[in-house]
């Protein structure tokens, strides 16, 4: 019935909507989810202070009944919902401070050091993973693959730890965690698509490999590439946390592993929400590109 | 170029039977303390060297790597079969089951799973075997990590599934199975394998990670991860090069992974 | 218009004098949780209260005497039920609002209040509830308890007042420093006040530095590297093996405290209540094994391959560089691993194959917990399943992140045997009551008893409570004595190793005098200065 009322763009626009409401709901069920993990987890209801042997029995249980009060996740949940309309996020358990503040200061940290990091990971996947796909020497495609291993084969802790024994920002290390795991796609997708049999006859009837490449080749790659493109977003994000912990650097990464550690609630319930919203908003941006692209399903 | 890939079986294969068979091979008990010897160099003794506590760097280097490459193995092939079928059927049935199943993706992907693994590790109960202890963590990694790869697969099957020579099966009536086996899967494969070739090393990987912050496998079981963990102490490497035999030992297995499960047609 | 000219070089000069005096930098390892000095209480905030507080009576960590600070003097009454204050005139706080008996009084209407949860308000409270407080004229103050509180004094080291008129309410303050920025997760700011009352003999203002910097950084090994860049003037509390790496490039600028009052042990989960198996719990509970256990753990190994030397093997609570209150009598128990299998056998325990097995022939083994992330720990925990394995145990060792451990060790009691470690920041006996008092929730093996469990519990009791009440020095460290021996011989914890204060501070600091009591390297942060080179260097 849409499809006859609206036609195609009807259709199209109710795709987005559907996406759009989808991603609402994620968002929604990821905070819920958050909550209910903190809930869930051993010491989310006792305080490092409770292990001050200066304290009293009745001051260490009075700290006990205090982290103690958002017993029901769920509760939680709406009234931390209920004061994000109105701006409010709470305060934060771990840091004394309002979490609004918290976040608002470390969120710019960290998607300079996130986007940054990503755009140079993608620059030289797509350059090199080309490259070594166009190129058939087997050759360059060890040396290319040597790279990536080696890059794989480095724990992300110790990348930053290094990073910052070469005074390089954690930027470089957030770029050297998504480089080798976008790279092999890149590699496979150039490749496997030069290796499609119109590409070949194509090929066989003489066409310029640049104009195969640009007109057969990429279009064909551009889905899937598209879609690693959301996921790469949400890896990069999931590598600031070990990244920023260990090279202490002020980020959303480095105040998720911390709140993490101290049974933050209100802290992990934001940043879970925050994280969500992002990644939803990348995919739903990378499917709406599929859909343009003329992938229907979105 | 075929016989780098030859060699690189050939260093898999060894890699594997040298360290299943550790408990012949190895020259020591991975967790035996020669308090006097501690922190030496390799010697006819200790080949590789032995660390703060005395144990035999070889000997725990080959327990190390039998314990993450079952661990690895065990885990990408959990994740990616997951992966395969969520992913798979989201793109391949379209509609509200591929909305569902999206939503599910978006919402794995978001969640804070490393605050996931420590609250599951902390709710292991103490005294578990460290092989009890193993199994674990890799089905808990696997069950946390597949979202990733199906959103790849996901995308790759909507786009294998609209291309011309699909759609003409499709109008000719080739049923569902026969279109996924015949000609969805073998469409997959490169996707597959790349994926799977990821997720070895990044779960060997989340392993080192878990041992940075000390939640690793339990001691004295040694892993690769706990042995890289050594390496944060980097000021020592130039006077001690041997505690990056772990490192080194990674790289050859990732690198030849990579190289080993290339698709042959890659090398001609 | 020479008069403005004169008055804006002089301004020029003040400038450029109060800009020479440096900044000192080190690091924090967490956030401070609270800048209120009242709930100070972990390692961050604590040191933000130090350096910017202003206490009545103040701990000199080098002689380990007691000096008047912001009290001109004070005297003990009614049998040290009472203490009288005389304040010193004319002290003001950080924004200028002067500092009175007023601001003591109301400091303590805060401590008095059973209500409110605080660290040092309940060391003040152990005497009982209902402290009474007077002044009489604008500086005398007179407190009494309900009991006598003995080292009465040294509580007032750590007590750190706020302004009581101030509109800046805790941000008012009385000490050498101030804070003025904190960013979290980056870095606290602390200018130099100006209202400081102290002087040096030249009679200039302290303090000398201009500003501190504390860079909040969790992650050792980067202290070290920005240590060694010349970024950081002092690194507290060294890991022996970073010691042992820096002194090596760095000779001259570690120093060796000697042993700190802390210490590592192990204990065993004794608590009725405790959900594990009945027969484990009569292990844990006989003297004997703990006995056995104690004698087959090498403390020398310990501190050999762990502390690299900087330790030394622990017998009791109280670490030998407390030098009034520990009891020379006691020492660490040896190994002797016959004495162990004797110990064992006695207890009816017998071997099967290399297995110990209990009366009812179950296998010993035993889960271990520790704080996840700790190397230290992580290397005891190995050393020691290497030891009992030779007496046929196993013990299953398992790192936990702080809050789970803390949820097992203060609630659940999930726990087989845990060890920790003890931070003593107090060199008095009363400092540990909530350890040995079997009523208290810090009681480690059997926390929280209506009546003690075993009669040397409840004779521990009477002596803690003699030891706090007691005005005699000497009864007090009779009583004190015998508690210590009383553990070292039911062995309710192991102790393990004391370890040493490891510190590092840069050759362009002067002053500073490391102490093995905390503060190790600030204590004396008014006195502190930096090099002329260094703070040209810093200001290039």
């Amino acid at each position: 019935m849409i499809k006859i009322i609206f036609g195609a763009r009807g259709r199209f626009f109710m795709q987005v909507a559907g996406r759009a409401l989808r991603s609402l709901l994620v968002l929604a069920l990821a905070g819920l989810a958050g909550a209910a993990l903190v809930r869930l987890a051993p010491g989310w209801d006792v305080d490092e202070a409770q292990v001050d042997l200066r304290l009293s029995r009745q001051s260490v249980e009075r700290i006990g009944a205090e982290r103690a009060l958002s017993r029901n996740p769920l509760s939680f949940y709406m009234k931390y919902l209920s004061s994000l309309t109105r701006g409010e996020m709470g305060r934060s358990e771990v840091y004394g401070q309002a979490v609004a503040q918290l976040i608002g200061e470390r969120f710019s940290v960290t998607a300079r050091t996130v986007g940054a990091g990503l755009l140079i990971a993608w620059c030289a996947a797509l350059l090199l993973g080309t490259a070594v796909a166009l190129s058939d020497r087997p050759a360059v495609l060890v040396g290319a693959t040597a790279l990536t291993a080696s890059a794989l084969s480095i724990p992300a802790g110790l990348l930053a730890v290094f990073c910052l024994l070469a005074r390089l920002p954690p930027l470089a290390a957030i770029a050297a965690i998504v480089f080798p795991r976008i790279f092999p796609h890149v590699y496979e997708q150039v490749r496997a698509g030069r290796a499609r049999p119109y590409v070949l006859f194509g090929r066989g009837r003489g066409i310029p490999p640049l104009r195969m490449f640009l007109w057969y080749v990429l279009p064909l790659a551009a889905g899937p590439l598209i879609a690693l493109a959301g996921v790469s977003v949400t890896l990069a994000f999931s590598a600031s946390i070990p990244v920023e912990a260990l090279a202490d650097s002020a980020g959303l990464g480095q105040l998720a592993w911390k709140a993490a550690l101290g049974r933050d609630l209100p802290v992990l319930v934001t940043i879970t929400l925050l994280l969500t919203a992002i990644t939803t908003l990348v995919n739903f941006w990378s499917d709406l590109l599929l859909l343009c692209l003329g992938d229907t399903a979105v | 170029m075929r016989a780098i890939r030859l060699l690189a079986i050939v260093f898999l294969l060894a890699t594997a039977a040298i360290s299943l068979a550790a408990d012949w091979l190895a020259p020591h008990d991975y967790a035996e303390q020669f308090r006097d010897h501690a922190g030496e160099p390799p010697s006819p003794r200790f080949p590789a060297g032995t660390d703060e506590l005395g144990r035999d760097r070889a000997s725990r280097l080959l327990h190390a790597c039998r314990t993450s490459l079952l661990l690895a193995l065990g885990t990408a092939s959990l994740a990616i079969s997951l992966a395969a079928i969520i992913g798979g059927v989201a793109g391949f049935r379209g509609g509200w089951v591929d909305s569902a199943l999206s939503s599910l993706m978006d919402l794995m992907l978001s969640l804070p799973w490393l605050f996931l693994l420590l609250t599951v590790r902390a709710l292991l109960p103490l005294n578990t075997s460290p092989s009890a202890s193993i199994s674990a963590t890799a089905a808990l990694i696997g069950l946390a990590g597949w979202a990733p790869a199906a959103r790849v697969i996901r995308a790759n099957v909507l786009s294998v599934r609209n291309s011309a020579p699909l759609l003409y099966a499709r109008a000719c009536g080739l049923r569902d199975y026969r279109l996924l086996a015949v000609h969805l899967l073998p469409n997959l494969k490169p996707v597959l394998r790349a994926q799977f070739w990821i997720f070895v090393p990044v779960f060997l990987l989340t392993e080192a990670n878990l041992g940075l912050l000390g939640l690793g496998i339990l001691e004295p079981m040694p892993s690769l991860g706990s042995m890289l963990a050594e390496l944060q102490n980097y000021d020592r490497i130039p006077s001690a090069p041997w505690m990056l035999t772990p490192a080194f030992l990674l790289l050859g297995i990732v690198t030849s992974l990579h190289l080993a499960m290339a698709e042959a047609k890659t090398w001609e | 218009m020479g008069i403005a000219l004169g008055l804006m070089l002089a301004a020029g000069l003040l400038t450029a004098n109060a800009a020479a005096q440096g900044e000192l930098r080190f690091c924090l390892r967490t956030d401070p949780k609270t800048f209120d000095p009242l709930l100070a209480a972990e390692e961050a905030s604590e040191t933000v209260r130090y350096l910017t507080g202003g206490v009545l009576i103040r701990f000199n960590r080098k002689t380990q005497g007691l000096e008047p600070e912001l009290a001109d003097s004070w005297k003990l009454q009614d049998g040290g039920r009472r203490i009288d204050f005389l304040l010193r005139s004319g002290i003001h706080f950080s924004d200028g609002t002067p500092f009175d008996a007023e601001d003591v009084l109301a400091t303590f209407r805060r401590i008095s209040d059973p209500a409110f949860a605080s660290a040092i308000a309940d060391e003040f409270r152990s005497a009982g509830e209902g402290i009474k407080f007077s002044s009489s004229g604008r500086y005398g103050v007179s407190i009494t308890f309900p009991q006598p509180l003995a080292g009465v004094e040294f509580l007032f080291d750590r007590l750190s007042f706020s302004s009581s008129r101030s509109a800046q309410k805790e941000k008012a303050v009385l000490g050498p420093f101030y804070v003025t920025e904190y960013k979290a997760g980056q870095h606290v700011l602390l200018r130099r006040n100006t209202y400081y009352w102290k002087k040096d003999r030249q009679s200039a203002r302290l303090p000398y530095l201009d500003s501190i910097r504390l860079e909040i950084q969790s992650n050792r090994e980067n202290e070290l590297l920005r240590y060694r860049r010349g970024e950081l003037d002092f690194i507290d509390k060294l890991d022996p093996e970073l010691f042992e790496r820096l002194r090596k490039d760095m000779p001259t600028s570690v120093v060796d405290a000697g042993p700190s009052l802390d210490s590592e042990f192990l204990w065993f989960n004794q608590a009725a209540s405790a959900p594990i198996e009945e027969y484990k719990r009569a292990w844990f509970q006989s003297q004997r094994f703990r006995r056995a256990i104690s004698a087959a753990i090498q403390r020398s190994d310990m501190v050999r391959l762990v502390y690299r030397g900087y330790g030394r093997p622990a017998g009791g609570p109280v670490s030998p560089s407390n030098h009034v209150w520990a009891n020379a009598r006691v020492q660490p128990h040896g190994y002797d691993l016959q004495e162990a299998r004797r110990l064992l056998q006695q207890d009816g325990f017998r071997w099967e194959g290399e297995t110990l097995r209990d009366k009812q022939g179950n296998a010993v083994e035993f889960s271990l917990i520790t704080n996840a992330g700790s190397k230290t720990r992580s290397q005891l925990g190995a050393l020691l399943q290497q030891d009992l394995k030779k007496l046929g145990i196993r013990v299953n060792f398992t790192p936990l992140e702080f809050q789970s451990l803390i949820e097992r060790i203060t609630k659940s009691q999930k726990y087989e045997a845990c060890l920790l470690g003890f931070t003593n920041m107090d060199l008095d006996p009363n400092g540990q009551m909530n350890v040995w008092m079997s009523s208290s929730t810090h009681h480690a093996w059997n926390p929280g008893q209506n009546t003690p469990a075993t009669a040397w519990e409840a004779e521990i009791d009477g002596l803690m409570k003699t030891q706090a009440t007691a005005a005699n020095p000497r009864a007090r460290k009779l009583a004190f004595d015998r508690v210590q021996a009383i553990v070292s011989e039911q062995a309710p914890i192991l102790y393990l190793v004391h370890p040493n204060v490891l510190v590092a501070v840069s050759g362009s600091v002067r002053n500073a005098a490391p102490s093995a009591l905390a503060p190790h390297l600030y204590w004396n942060i008014e006195h502190l200065r930096l090099t002329d080179d260094r703070r040209t260097g810093r200001e290039h």
